[in-house]
C-alpha cells in the first residue's frame, strides 16, 4: 500500500530539484573558470542539459547529479578549445596554451562526492583546526598574517594546519574504504 | 646536483602543504619536485592535498543574490525553449 502511494508521487519538477543547488552550482562553475560571466555560461549550458536528461533522472542525489553534468560540460569545453588551438598551428597563442599544460581539465574540477565527503570532514575539525584552515585556505592569508591574527607563532599556525588537513585526508581515506 | 631521495616519504606530507600554500623557497620546491617525479605514493598524495585546498578555497566564493536570481529566472525560463 505504501509502496502503491509512494509510485503516485509525483516527480518534482526541474525547477523544485535545481533551485536549491544553484549557489553550489555557481561556485563549482567559479572554482573552475575565475570569471563571473564564464561561470554564468558553464552554469546555463549545464542546466539546459540538465533539463533535457531530466525525464530519464531517477531523482536520487541531484546536487551529485547536477555537478557531475557541470563538471563533465566543462572538460568538454576545455578538451574542444584545446582541438581547436590544435586546428589552428598560426594562432600565436597556440605556443602558450600548448606548453601550458601542467593542469589537465580533471586537475581543475572537483569531483561533486569528493566536495560533499570534504564537507562532512570540514565540519568534524575541532574549532582550533578549523578556525586556522578558514584563515589560510578561505580567506588567503599567508602564515605569518594567520599567526598574527591568532596571536600565536608561525609554528603553531603550520603545525595546526597540517594537522588539520591530515586530519581531513584521513577522514576522506576512511569514507573512501567504507 | 639534487637526488630525487634527499626527501625522505614521511617529510612530503608537511612540505606539499608548505608548498600548496605558497610558503616554500624555490630551492625546496625543487627538492620537492624531484621526489613527487620519482615517487607515486607521494604525488597521489599531492593530488590529494591539491583537492582538498582547492574545495576549502571554493567554500569562500562569495556569489552575488543577483546571479542566483538570474539563473532561477533561467530555470524558469527552460520550460519556454
Amino acid at each position: 500500500m505504501a509502496l502503491e502511494n509512494n509510485q503516485k508521487l509525483k516527480k518534482p519538477t526541474f525547477e523544485e530539484i535545481s533551485t536549491p543547488y544553484l549557489e553550489s552550482l555557481y561556485r563549482s562553475a567559479w572554482s573552475m573558470t575565475h570569471s563571473d560571466a564564464d561561470s554564468q555560461d558553464l552554469v546555463q549550458e549545464t542546466l539546459l542539459k540538465a533539463y533535457k536528461a531530466y525525464k530519464n533522472f531517477d531523482g536520487r542525489y541531484p546536487k551529485a547529479w547536477l555537478l557531475t553534468i557541470l563538471r563533465n560540460t566543462f572538460i568538454n569545453n576545455v578538451r574542444k578549445k584545446q582541438a581547436q588551438l590544435l586546428d589552428n598551428p598560426d594562432d600565436p597563442f597556440n605556443e602558450i596554451n600548448l606548453s601550458s599544460n601542467l593542469e589537465t581539465p580533471e586537475d581543475i574540477v572537483i569531483d561533486p562526492l569528493f566536495e560533499e565527503r570534504l564537507e562532512d570532514s570540514y565540519n568534524n575539525l575541532s574549532p582550533d583546526y578549523r578556525q586556522v584552515v578558514d584563515l589560510v585556505d578561505l580567506d588567503g592569508l599567508s602564515y605569518k598574517e594567520a599567526a598574527q591574527k591568532l596571536d600565536v607563532p608561525v609554528g603553531t599556525v603550520m603545525s595546526r594546519l597540517h594537522r588539520a588537513r591530515n586530519n581531513i585526508k584521513n577522514q576522506l581515506e576512511r569514507s573512501e574504504e567504507a | 646536483m639534487f637526488f630525487w631521495n634527499q626527501i625522505k616519504c614521511e617529510q612530503t606530507k608537511y612540505l606539499i602543504q608548505t608548498y600548496l600554500d605558497g610558503e616554500m623557497s624555490q630551492k625546496e620546491v625543487i627538492k620537492l619536485t624531484k621526489h613527487l617525479e620519482r615517487c607515486t605514493p607521494c604525488d597521489k598524495d599531492r593530488y590529494v592535498y591539491m583537492k582538498i585546498k582547492q574545495s576549502l578555497k571554493m567554500r569562500s566564493i562569495q556569489v552575488n543574490p543577483e546571479v542566483i536570481n538570474s539563473l532561477h529566472n533561467y530555470v524558469r525560463r527552460l520550460d519556454e525553449f
